[in-house]
C-alpha cells in the first residue's frame, strides 16, 4: 500500500508539512538521495566502508604476519614484496597498517560512542529540566571545555595510567561536553513542539516525555556529531599512542607506528609516511562524511 | 443551582521579562458548572490561552508563572498541589485539545501508541486492553477503519482526522472537563462544522464540562451555554450566550459582534474596532479598553471599572462605567458580584 497516495488524495493541508512529518520510507529514500548527490562525501563514505571491511577481515588480508620480524629486510623501502616497505625489525608495514585498522577504529569508535551516550543523556536532562541541573551540567562542560583537548586527555591518562582502555576513557571524557551542549540546544527547541505539550497535557511522566517525545528529535544531531567526532578521536588516540601513553609499541597502532618510526626519519622516512597517510585519510574521510550527513539530514537543504 | 466543576478565582499569571514582569492574566474570575460549555472569547493576546495553560499548569516551559488566585476543580485547588498530583489530573480529569492538529501528534509514534499511553497510565489497563479502548475511542470520534488507523503514523491522516484523534485522546479517560483551545481554527470550514458537532455529541454523551476558547463568535453561538469575554487579561463581560448576542453590554463585546460579517447585509466595509490591544507592560491607567472605545468618558480614563452585575439583570456582569453608572457614585465595593 502506498502511503503517499492515500494522504495526498484526502489532505489539502499536507503540502506544507516538514521533513519530520514525511513518511518514514520516503524520508530514508530522500536522505540517501541527498547524501549520494554529494560526490565527495560519497567517496569518503565508500572509503570508510572499505576501512570497516579491512577492520573486520584484517587478519585474513595481511600479506605477512604483522608481528613477524624479517631480519633480512630491515627498513627496506616500498618494493614489490613489501608494498609499504618494512620497519626497523623488518615487519611488513602494510600488514601492520591493515592489522592496526581494527585497533584504531575500535578505540575511536568506542570512545566516541561512550561520549555520545553520556553527552546525550546529560544534554537531554540539562535541556529538559533546566534550572540548577542545567547550570550544573553546563558549568561542568565549560570547565572541561576550558582545557585544551589533548592536555585534558594526557592528564586523565597520567592519572589512570597508560593503556588503550584508558585512552578510550580519556577521549570519551573530553568528547562528552560537546555532545552535551549540542543535545541540550536541540532539546530546548524540541520541547517547543506542540506534541510535547500535548503529551504533557495528557499527564505523561518526565521519563516518557524525554525518551519518546524529545530523544527521537535529537537522533539526527547525535548521528552527525558522532561521525564528525570520530576523526578527532582517531587523531587524539593516535597522538596519545605517539606520546607513548596509549598502545604498547608492539601493538600495530597507527600512532604507535609513527612514534617508533620517528627515530629513523632521516634514513627510512617511509616508516612514518604510511601510518601518517593512513591517519590523514581516515580522519579526512570521517569529517567529509560528517559534513555530508549534516547536509543530507538538514531539511533546509534542497536537492 | 448546578454544582460547580471549575472555579477560577482571582487568577493572575505573570510573565518574566527583562527583570520585570507583565501580567498576561490579571485577577480573572469565572466558573464552569457540570455539563456546561463556557466560551472564552477575545482577540489574540488577551490571555485566553494563558488562562487555559494556567488551569492545566502547563506554564513550566514558559517564563510564565501563576502569581496569585486559585483554580478549584471540584474543590481541589490545582495551583497548590504537587506536580506529581497534578499529573493525575492531566489527561484524566482534565484534558485539553489544541489549535494545531498538524503538529500536536508526535510524528514518529504510531497513532495507537500515542492513544494507549494515557489510557494505560490513568486507567491502569494492559497494553492489549488499552489498544482495544483506543480503537473504540477512534470509532467514537468517527474515524473510519479505526483498526487500521491505530497502526498508522500521523502523517497518513488529514488535519481533520488528526483533530479527531486528538479529541479521541483527550476523551479516552473520560475527563470531567475538556479545555479546547481554538480546536477548529486551523481546519477547513466544512471540517470545522463536523468537529464541532462531534464535540457537542461527545459532551452530551459524557455529561462533560467544556471550556471552549475561541475568537470565532459563530462557534460560540453554536456551542456555548455561557460566555466570558476577555480583554487585555481581564474579564470584561460575562453573560449567557443568548443575552450576549441579543444585548451585549460592554462596548468591546458590541464591537466584536458588529465586526462579524452578516449574510444578506450589503456593506462596503466590515465594522472593526479601531486600534490595537494595549501593550501589557504599558497599560492605560483607567479602563483598558478606553483608548479604543467609542463611548469613552473622562471617568474611563481615570479609574478602571469593576466587574459588576449589570443593573436589573441576574447572572450578568460587565466591566464598564456605562452599565453601572448608578453604582459608580456609590463606591467601588458595594454590590460586588459574587455569583452563587
Amino acid at each position: 500500500m502506498d502511503n503517499n497516495t492515500t494522504i495526498m488524495g484526502t489532505d489539502s493541508q499536507g503540502a506544507g508539512i516538514t521533513l519530520a512529518a514525511k513518511p518514514a520510507k520516503g524520508r530514508v529514500r530522500e536522505f540517501i538521495h541527498k547524501f549520494c548527490q554529494q560526490r565527495v562525501a560519497l567517496v569518503a563514505g565508500i572509503f570508510i566502508i572499505l576501512l570497516a571491511i579491512i577492520a573486520i577481515f584484517g587478519p585474513h588480508l595481511t600479506p605477512y604476519d604483522p608481528n613477524e620480524p624479517d631480519y633480512d629486510a630491515l627498513m627496506t623501502g616500498p618494493s614489490a614484496a613489501h608494498w609499504a616497505g618494512t620497519d626497523e625489525y623488518g615487519r611488513d608495514i602494510l600488514s601492520r597498517l591493515i592489522d592496526g585498522t581494527r585497533l584504531t577504529l575500535a578505540v575511536s569508535l568506542s570512545s566516541v560512542l561512550i561520549a555520545a551516550v553520556a553527552g546525550t543523556v546529560l544534554g537531554l536532562l540539562s535541556g529538559y529540566y533546566g534550572g540548577w541541573l542545567d547550570r550544573l551540567i553546563m558549568r561542568g562542560s565549560d570547565v572541561l571545555f576550558s582545557f585544551p583537548d589533548l592536555l585534558l586527555a594526557i592528564g586523565i591518562v597520567a592519572i589512570l595510567g597508560p593503556g588503550l582502555s584508558n585512552v578510550v576513557i580519556a577521549v570519551a571524557v573530553f568528547g562528552t561536553p560537546s555532545f552535551a551542549r549540542i543535545i541540550r540546544s536541540v532539546t530546548l527547541s524540541a520541547k517547543e513542539n506542540l506534541f510535547v505539550e500535548a503529551a504533557r497535557s495528557m499527564g505523561a511522566r518526565d521519563a516518557r516525555m524525554i525518551w519518546k517525545h524529545i530523544f527521537p528529535q535529537t537522533v539526527p544531531s547525535v548521528i552527525v556529531n558522532v561521525t564528525m567526532k570520530i576523526g578527532g578521536a582517531i587523531l587524539a588516540a593516535s597522538s596519545l599512542s605517539f606520546l607513548g601513553m596509549g598502545a604498547k609499541p608492539t601493538e600495530p597502532d597507527w600512532g604507535a607506528m609513527l612514534s617508533m618510526g620517528r627515530d629513523y626519519l632521516s634514513i627510512a622516512p617511509h616508516i612514518v609516511y604510511f601510518p601518517g597517510i593512513a591517519i590523514f585519510l581516515a580522519v579526512l574521510a570521517f569529517n567529509l562524511v560528517g559534513d555530508g550527513l549534516r547536509d543530507a539530514l538538514d531539511p533546509k537543504t534542497k536537492n | 443551582m448546578a454544582s460547580r466543576l471549575l472555579e477560577v478565582e482571582d487568577l493572575t499569571t505573570e510573565f518574566r521579562r527583562d527583570g520585570g514582569s507583565v501580567k498576561a492574566v490579571s485577577g480573572i474570575n469565572f466558573h464552569i458548572n457540570k455539563g456546561e460549555v463556557l466560551g472564552l472569547v477575545g482577540e489574540s493576546g488577551c490571555g485566553k490561552s494563558v488562562t487555559s495553560l494556567s488551569i492545566m499548569r502547563l506554564l513550566k516551559d514558559t517564563p510564565g508563572r501563576i502569581a496569585g488566585g486559585a483554580v478549584r476543580f471540584e474543590g481541589t485547588d490545582l495551583t497548590r498541589i504537587q506536580e506529581k498530583e497534578m499529573r493525575k489530573f492531566r489527561g484524566n480529569e482534565l484534558a485539553m485539545i489544541f489549535q494545531e492538529p498538524m503538529t500536536s501528534l508526535n510524528p514518529v509514534l504510531r497513532i495507537g501508541r500515542q492513544l494507549e499511553e494515557p489510557i494505560m497510565l490513568h486507567l491502569g489497563y494492559s497494553r492489549k486492553r488499552a489498544r482495544e479502548h483506543a480503537i473504540h475511542m477512534l470509532k467514537q470520534v468517527g474515524i473510519p477503519r479505526a483498526e487500521d488507523v491505530v497502526d498508522e503514523y500521523p502523517h497518513q491522516l488529514s488535519g481533520g482526522m488528526r483533530q479527531r484523534v486528538m479529541i479521541a485522546m483527550a476523551m479516552s479517560c473520560g475527563p470531567k472537563l475538556l479545555i479546547a483551545d481554538e480546536p477548529t481554527t486551523a481546519l477547513d470550514v466544512t471540517i470545522q462544522a463536523q468537529i464541532l458537532d462531534l464535540m457537542k455529541r461527545l459532551k452530551e454523551e459524557q455529561d462533560m464540562g467544556m471550556l471552549l476558547i475561541t475568537h470565532d463568535l459563530g462557534v460560540v453561538a453554536e456551542m456555548c451555554d455561557r460566555v466570558v469575554v476577555m480583554y487585555a487579561g481581564r474579564v470584561v463581560e460575562e453573560a449567557s450566550v443568548k443575552d450576549l448576542f441579543e444585548n451585549p453590554q460592554h462596548p468591546y463585546t458590541r464591537g466584536l459582534i458588529q465586526s462579524v460579517p452578516k449574510l444578506r447585509q450589503k456593506v462596503r466595509r466590515l465594522a472593526s474596532i479601531q486600534g490595537n490591544v494595549p501593550d501589557l507592560s504599558a497599560m492605560p491607567p483607567g479602563c483598558k479598553f478606553a483608548p479604543r472605545c467609542a463611548h469613552v468618558m473622562q471617568q474611563c480614563l481615570e479609574r478602571e471599572p469593576e466587574l459588576l452585575p449589570v443593573a436589573g439583570q441576574t447572572e450578568r456582569t460587565s466591566r464598564c462605567w456605562l452599565t453601572q453608572t448608578d453604582k459608580a457614585e456609590g463606591g467601588e465595593d458595594d454590590g460586588r458580584y459574587t455569583a452563587g
